[in-house]
């Protein structure tokens, strides 16, 4: 079971890395067309700066438009956010300052997730005419079952946390060990595999689109509104 | 054209990422007029996205670039062409995105992408282009009636000012009584204006653009800039689009 995770771990990460890297690319490629052709040249001011941190981390457009969801949204991504950070120490050798200042954080960060996650998923499903693509509902699935099965295994399914982080950096280091034992692990492990390969694309793009937005409706309101 | 090719060709690459960007969260829907009349899912902004989406990743995805392009569904692209030209192209959904997708602009390319394909557009649409190259307007009625019917015999216009007004087809044509006030509010304003000859001021181009008949677009555009330069004007008055 080790070596399939651990081969099954290669392939994934190779195919992240190539996504990305086309990822990259594709903004690298629309950043320099928009430079190229952009009817707003001027630089973004400290305002409009701030808005574009608000999109981004506040995702203030979902407010505007749906408040309720935006609750359940925010609290997802931040959560999200959080747990990913506090499982850098996992991968990190040692493990900085700020990875073990937010662990508590993390903690707690793993408790609101799911329920995040549950609630966004009855805002969605409860509404009259709503849209829930299959895509979505399962990757909410997905998110939720990783998420219960992360705090199984701080609850009542306890793994060695040293022999999961030895397994990890195995195979960063090419040189894969034992697998810990415990079957939560593995099915965290291996929904997490999943997740990677099934990741939307606009955690990419979206954070490019909502700047490029901000611009575009400032050169707009300077078309309109010229003296 | 084959259905193996390219879809993502008509699209600027800002226009890729938007594609990419949708989170297909759904909020567009309860803002889309069209959703509000009919409730079809299909045709809603993020199914369009969604599918087209689908379209790219069979010609262009990992998987066509290793193996070539698969071939896209007959029935589902014309179920996207109806889909697609069923939009009002109001852009609502644009502004109401969560992510902020120019949709009032995506819409029309990827009609755009359609017409390349032969798939659009559909029913009287398709006239378009031969309506305007013909009398330079979408109507199809005579330049001379363009300005006669409502043109105020009062106000008096010059040849070249730094002011020009716009009527445009919908207005000289269709919107007559508006058109006739914002010239005589220009009257009262008492600013000197120009006004292009019936037969120069042609259509704007955007019936063209937002069918996706986009041939003629520059030429329609060079042609009115080129006429309003030689007037010497440097503020145009509009009331189209």
């Amino acid at each position: 079971m080790g070596t399939i995770l651990t081969l099954t771990t290669y392939v994934i990460l190779a195919a992240l890395l190539g996504e990305s890297f086309a990822r990259f690319l594709s903004l690298w490629r629309a950043a320099i067309t928009l430079q190229r052709f952009s009817s707003f040249s001027a630089k973004p001011s400290p305002v409009m700066v701030l808005k574009m941190a608000g999109d981004i981390f506040f995702l203030t457009r979902l407010l505007k438009t749906n408040d309720l969801l935006w609750i359940g949204e925010w609290l997802f991504h931040s959560s999200l956010l959080l747990v990913s950070l506090r499982h850098l120490r996992y991968v990190l050798v040692p493990v900085p300052g700020w990875v073990s200042f937010i662990q508590p954080f993390g903690l707690v960060a793993g408790y609101i997730l799911p329920l995040s996650l549950t609630y966004i998923l009855v805002m969605k499903a409860g509404r009259e005419r709503g849209y829930l693509p299959s895509y979505n509902f399962l990757l909410l699935i997905l998110l939720f079952t990783i998420s219960a099965t992360g705090l199984l295994m701080q609850t009542a399914y306890r793994t060695d946390v040293v022999a999961a982080k030895e397994f990890i950096i195995g195979i960063l280091a090419f040189n894969p060990v034992m697998l810990p034992g415990g079957l939560m692990f593995v099915l965290h492990f291996s929904l997490f595999l999943l997740l990677v390969i099934s990741l939307p694309s606009h955690i990419f793009t979206a954070p490019f689109v909502m700047i490029e937005a901000r611009r575009h409706e400032k050169a707009l309101e300077k078309l309109v509104h010229e003296e | 054209m084959k259905n193996r090719d390219s879809f993502g060709k008509e699209l600027s690459p800002k226009q890729l990422l938007e594609l990419d960007a949708c989170t297909l969260c759904g909020e567009c829907l309860e803002f889309c007029p069209v959703q509000n009349v009919t409730g079809n899912q299909a045709i809603s902004p993020p199914e369009k996205i969604r599918t087209f989406r689908e379209f790219i990743k069979a010609t262009n995805g990992l998987k066509a670039r290793l193996l070539g392009p698969e071939k896209v569904d007959r029935k589902l692209l014309e179920d996207f062409v109806k889909a697609i030209y069923e939009c009002t192209t109001c852009g609502a959904c644009g502004q109401a995105c969560s992510v902020g997708i120019f949709t009032q602009r995506l819409w029309p390319v990827l009609r755009r992408e359609m017409v390349r394909r032969g798939l659009g557009p559909i029913g009287p649409q398709a006239d378009l282009p031969s309506f305007i190259g013909r009398t330079g307007n979408p109507y199809d009625k005579p330049a001379s009636e363009r300005y006669s019917p409502w043109f105020p015999e009062e106000v008096k216009t010059v040849k070249e000012a730094d002011i020009a007004y716009y009527a445009g087809c919908t207005g000289a044509y269709e919107a007559q009584p508006m058109v006739r006030g914002d010239v005589l509010v220009l009257k009262g304003i008492g600013e000197p204006f120009t006004i292009l000859p019936p037969e120069e001021e042609v259509c704007c181009g955007f019936p063209l653009f937002i069918t996706g008949q986009h041939e003629m677009l520059s030429d329609l555009v060079k042609r009115l800039v080129d006429a309003y330069k030689a007037r010497r004007v440097k503020t145009l008055l509009s009331s189209c689009p």
